[in-house]
């Protein structure tokens, strides 16, 4: 079950690593988060049984992981991940447009950043309903407003 | 409906999600520690204790219902109503554990978490409204059985103080739990409503 765990996670780094940096302030936070993401993953791990997509679970632990553990506040010492960037500080250009994405969700309610980043996946709406638990229908509507929100956001900047 | 696709703003923040993921996927990000600490076995084995340590309740009160059958010469009826109450009490504190289960509250959704919630806190003021007075019936048939098996004064007045100190200090600590149980389902409520606004 291990080994299983480890090439799963594998596969998935990159869109766990995606909601922990949307959900945190610094690269400590991104770990730490990171981190309990794994953990709940790992208790869900035995039990998830394949009742459902493999990555719509993933998507769900990370989330919901990010979002309560934004509402407790707490934080606990975290081993570093093994990475050479820092999505926070570098100045290149690549993570300079990586930046501007992220304060652009950022700045979006927890349930909105959620809904934004699934659509940009590439996700469809009953799949982005069915992870964050409204109708395809609300989820369109609640586009509509995001979309709106943005707009404003880039016209206060321009 | 206006093309959500038409929007510049999530044209341009789709591209840059695209260049994360590719940066990302030159990364190695986990690392065996980290894995390590994650998989540590005692998370499971916690789990499995706390999932099934309410039960025990009704085995830890053997020797309880025992005494107040053989020692204190309490009725049979008495006796089995007792046990039945202390089964009852430790089968709903599991289910309630079992629905609050944070790693099926996390594989869900917010929306259903949100009723799962609402369900267990209406559940807990349910469950407390029956309880309150089958106890104060309870107290009452106790000290009738007391009275009816005990001429003696001196431990029928024993046995009624003891239980009534052990009734109030039980009932205050219980009361405590289920009103701050109650608080923190409310909070919970209440963060994942105005998430979800």
């Amino acid at each position: 079950m291990e080994q299983e765990f480890t090439a799963t996670v594998r596969q998935y780094k990159s869109t766990i690593y995606t909601v922990c940096y949307m959900f945190s302030k610094d690269n400590d936070e991104v770990s730490d988060l990171f981190q309990e993401v794994l953990i709940n993953l790992w208790k869900g791990f035995a039990g998830f049984q394949g009742k459902s997509n493999i990555s719509t679970w993933i998507w769900r632990i990370a989330f919901n992981t990010c979002i309560t553990q934004q509402r407790k506040g707490k934080r606990h010492e975290a081993f570093s991940l093994s990475t050479d960037i820092n999505l926070f500080t570098d100045e290149d250009e690549d993570t300079r447009q990586i930046q501007m994405l992220y304060q652009r969700i950022h700045s979006l309610g927890p349930f909105d950043r959620a809904i934004v980043l699934l659509w940009l996946e590439g996700m469809p709406y009953d799949e982005i309903g069915d992870i964050v638990g409204i109708t395809a229908k609300n989820v369109s509507v609640r586009l509509v407003r995001i979309r709106e929100e943005l707009k404003k956001m880039s016209h206060r900047k321009a | 409906m206006e093309n959500l696709n038409d929007n510049l703003e999530l044209q341009e923040m789709r591209k840059q999600l695209n260049l994360l993921n590719r940066k990302l996927e030159k990364e190695h990000i986990l690392n065996e520690q980290i894995l390590r600490k994650s998989m540590h076995k005692d998370i499971i084995k916690m789990r499995r204790w706390e999932k099934w340590s309410g039960l025990a309740g009704p085995v830890v009160m053997i020797p309880f219902i025992i005494l107040l059958y053989t020692f204190l010469h309490l009725s049979l009826l008495f006796t089995l109503v007792t046990y039945v109450f202390i089964c009852l009490v430790a089968f709903f504190t599991w289910y309630k554990w079992k629905k609050l289960d944070r790693n099926e509250l996390l594989s869900g959704n917010l929306i259903n978490a949100n009723r799962k919630l609402l369900y267990i806190r209406q559940f807990n003021s349910k469950w407390t409204l029956y309880c309150i007075p089958f106890l104060i019936l309870w107290f009452c048939w106790f000290y009738m059985e007391l009275k009816m098996a005990n001429g003696d004064v001196s431990v029928l007045n024993g046995a009624f103080i003891g239980g009534l100190v052990g009734g109030i200090v039980g009932g205050s600590c219980g009361l405590y739990a289920h009103l701050k149980t109650q608080r923190t389902l409310k909070e919970m409520i209440k963060d994942i409503e105005n998430l979800t606004r």
